[in-house]
């Protein structure tokens, strides 16, 4: 059994209620107004706790429409007072908890000292006694300061109450003590009333029954005197126990027989249960066992039906020891076996069920927050990737772009460069032709023409002048040729042939031979490279000059050729021929017109045929 | 009209040696030559093209120009040059080589005085491409064409003498006429570019 104190505006004013409502009435809509349901509400409190309950409600709204949290705060206070009455600890613990928040956020301190002492209580209800204790600390700093002794003692009375539950006496003991101490500085009867419950409490934990009896009677006397049904209640059950303690079973049985209307009264259901648990004991250890079985029967019912488990399974166990005294050997076993179920349960299941439920709360939560995220990652992670390959989309058009712009500008630009490049190549080289061919011209020409004039003109002696003059004759037709492969406007294979007939024509009218032409019909007008016909030419007066100088012919036959791909030229002689090339007489010269035929891709032939035949032949590309 | 001594002094040597012929005037210089024919003019005139100034061909030029009834030979060491058929476009008659042996060249003289020309293959084809360039027919006579046509051909005036059936001077001298004609025609082409074409 335990005695808790509920901490709130204790209002004793003396004000009826009647003349209460008739103020209210009379007051302007404001935050006084709130005070006053309040007010009005805690005259209801102990004997009417729905009215209570409605003139709180009523401040609970006005101060919504105020905007008035001190008042939402006070009536939290209030209206949890009958809540934990009617053992609603969790719409009180939920309502409690909002009003820390007010308070802190807010700033009333002095409001928040008695919010964390009511959330102490509910969690004490909620027989959650670490959390209770906790928040009974909390609040002690701020008691002390405010100097306030009355609460300091009520609250030092409640925390005896939590260490009792946990079980660590001695501290109990103490904290009674201290809250008797500071009852009675602060001269507050009510507060005085608790401390000595609590304290007849404590020293009956510590086996000091006649202690214990002395500060239940002084703790019932003050509730007398004070007209306080909460302490009396308290107060009998505390005598109670200490009655059992020394086997006092009919006084016993008394005192709870006195407390039960006065937790009807409260609506104090922990209190009903409790005095119906007393009351089934005293009649069992006054041996009054049938009326026990029927008081046990109306309290298991009254508990399990209020959720007191403690109480249930306290009376479980009596139960199988009234039906032992019955005789009821079978039922017996049955409570016995209920009771161990609901201490397991008490022990395990609900433990076990709540430590589950807060794992899978709290793996939920863990995984959802995971989920979260890596959904949060991932969409990162996503917006991270799509940036980056939009990013290198960009680059890589922007590149592309670049790299064909200056592409097509380097082709314009180059192609506009070779363009130029060709032009002055080829510019450049008509010139240069056109230059050398002034200069032999000019130059060369005249020094070479003055050198012929010159040796003319010496008459002594006359083989070496002779021999300058030939020299000179030589060079100025050797230039003429040269001068000749150099024009491009004899660069047709028309122009080409005509020139070597003219020029072997010629060679061989000088030389007194008779000669015969066979010429193509039709000759193709397409033009042929400088080295082609600077080569074929030199190629083909060479052999009829080696006709000249050495075959001992009287005829030569010429015969041009011209198929689809090539041009050949026959040069026939009725000479005397030659045995082998080892022993051609005009072997340096046959050297040369061959190296002249494969420089231009040609080829030479020479055969023995009642003369010599001199076979050239020169690719053409038509 | 050389400019180098030794062959001008060597060519006025040649002429003076040769008899029925004299060396009337040397120059060494187109525009004194220019100035000099036109107040001493000579039946025959050796001219050099290339020369410091002034060239041959504007020489020749000049004075047909101012009507002179003087044959002109042209004295060259390169008989395809463009100035070659240039000059003779400009009213020239011949050309002379100058590796041309001594007798040959007073055989050349000769030959020019009695109407003959000389023309080489690559002039000839010149010519051809010269008279093509017009659009009006040919100035030339048939006879004129086949000599000029087979000139072009590579063939040597022996060759076409014998292939015509008729002699070397009778070549040479159709020759001489192609020569007035391109002379001809390269006058008119110049008279027209000043009054525009002819009316028809």
């Amino acid at each position: 059994m335990l005695l808790t104190l509920h901490a709130r505006a204790q209002m004793l004013t003396g004000l009826n209620r009647d003349s209460l409502r008739r103020v209210l009435h009379a007051l302007p809509v404001d935050t006084n107004k709130v005070m006053a349901f309040i007010t009005l509400g805690q005259q209801y409190e102990n004997n009417l706790p729905d009215s209570a309950l409605y003139y709180y409600e009523q401040a609970r709204s006005l101060s919504g429409q105020l905007h008035y949290p001190a008042g939402f705060v006070r009536y939290v206070n209030n209206y949890t007072a009958v809540l934990n009455i009617q053992g609603r600890y969790n719409e009180s613990l939920k309502l409690d908890l909002q009003a820390v928040d007010t308070c802190r956020r807010y700033g009333l301190h002095e409001l928040l000292v008695k919010v964390l002492i009511n959330t102490g209580v509910v969690y004490q209800y909620k027989e959650d006694y670490g959390r209770a204790a906790d928040y009974y600390m909390k609040s002690l700093p701020l008691l002390e300061s405010s100097g306030n002794l009355a609460m300091l003692s009520v609250t030092y009375g409640n925390l005896c109450g939590m260490y009792r539950n946990l079980h660590q006496l001695d501290k109990g003991y103490q904290y009674a003590r201290k809250a008797l101490l500071y009852g009675e500085q602060s001269g507050n009867e009510y507060a005085v009333g608790a401390a000595c419950s609590n304290l007849a409490n404590s020293l009956q934990d510590l086996d000091s029954t006649a202690a214990a009896v002395h500060y239940a009677q002084r703790a019932y006397n003050t509730g007398k005197q004070l007209d306080d049904i909460t302490l009396q209640e308290s107060a009998l059950m505390s005598l109670g126990n200490s009655y059992k303690r020394t086997n006092h079973y009919d006084e016993y049985l008394a005192a709870f027989r006195s407390a039960l209307p006065l937790a009807r009264m409260l609506d104090d259901v922990s209190g009903q249960a409790i005095a119906m648990q007393g009351i089934t004991e005293g009649l069992y250890w006054t041996r009054q066992y049938k009326q026990a079985a029927i008081s046990a029967d109306t309290a298991l019912a009254y508990a399990k039906a209020h959720d007191q488990k403690e109480v249930t399974r306290g009376l479980l166990l009596l139960m199988s020891d009234i039906q032992i005294a019955l005789g009821n050997q079978l039922l017996s076993k049955q409570y016995r076996y209920l009771y161990d179920s609901a201490r397991d349960a008490l022990m395990n299941d609900n433990l076990q069920k709540d430590i589950q439920e807060l794992e899978t709360k709290y793996e939920v939560e863990k995984k959802q927050h995971q989920l979260l995220e890596k959904d949060r990652q991932a969409l990162h992670q996503r917006l991270w990737l799509i940036a980056a390959i939009a990013g290198i989309l960009i680059l890589c058009l922007l590149l592309l772009l670049t790299y064909r712009h200056y592409r097509q500008k380097q082709q314009v630009l180059q192609a506009g460069q070779e363009n130029v490049r060709l032009k002055a190549l080829l510019e450049g080289q008509l010139q240069e032709r056109q230059r050398i061919s002034q200069e032999m011209h000019d130059d060369m020409g005249s020094g070479l023409t003055a050198m012929l004039f010159l040796s003319r003109s010496i008459r002594e002696p006359e083989t070496a002048a002779v021999k300058i003059q030939r020299t000179a004759a030589d060079l100025v037709r050797k230039m003429n040729e040269i001068i000749w492969t150099m024009n491009p406007e004899q660069n047709s294979l028309d122009s080409l042939i005509a020139y070597i007939r003219v020029n072997i024509a010629e060679a061989l009218e000088n030389a007194g031979l008779a000669y015969q032409f066979h010429m193509p019909e039709n000759i193709p007008a397409i033009t042929i490279q400088q080295e082609l016909r600077r080569n074929l030419y030199l190629a083909a007066k060479e052999a009829v000059h080696n006709i000249i100088k050495h075959a001992g012919a009287t005829e030569v036959v010429i015969t041009i050729i011209i198929t689809n791909n090539e041009l050949r030229i026959i040069i026939q002689d009725n000479g005397r021929g030659f045995e082998n090339t080892a022993t051609m007489p005009f072997g340096n010269g046959l050297k040369n017109m061959d190296r002249r035929m494969k420089q231009i891709g040609g080829s030479l032939m020479v055969v023995n045929d009642e003369g010599t035949v001199v076979n050239l032949t020169a690719p053409l590309a038509l | 009209m050389e400019d180098i001594t030794e062959i001008r002094e060597g060519m006025r040597f040649l002429v003076n040696q040769t008899p029925g012929f004299s060396c009337l005037s040397v120059y060494d210089n187109a525009e004194a030559a220019g100035k000099g024919l036109l107040a001493d003019p000579a039946d025959l005139v050796i001219m050099d093209i290339a020369l410091p100034g002034a060239t041959g061909v504007d020489c020749i030029r000049q004075l047909k120009a101012a009507g002179t009834k003087m044959q002109f030979m042209i004295f060259t060491i390169y008989e395809d040059s463009d100035q070659v058929f240039e000059a003779l476009a400009a009213g020239a008659s011949g050309y002379l080589l100058k590796d041309t042996a001594p007798d040959k060249i007073i055989a050349a003289l000769k030959e020019l005085h009695e109407g003959g020309s000389p023309m080489s293959i690559s002039i000839a084809r010149k010519v051809v491409a010269s008279f093509h360039r017009t659009p009006e027919p040919s100035p030339l006579s048939p006879r004129e064409m086949e000599v000029l046509t087979l000139l072009a051909k590579g063939l040597l005036y022996k060759e076409i003498a014998e292939q015509l059936h008729i002699s070397t001077g009778t070549v040479r001298q159709h020759i001489h006429k192609i020569y007035e004609r391109l002379h001809v025609q390269n006058r008119t082409e110049a008279l027209n570019k000043v009054f525009g074409q002819p009316r028809k």
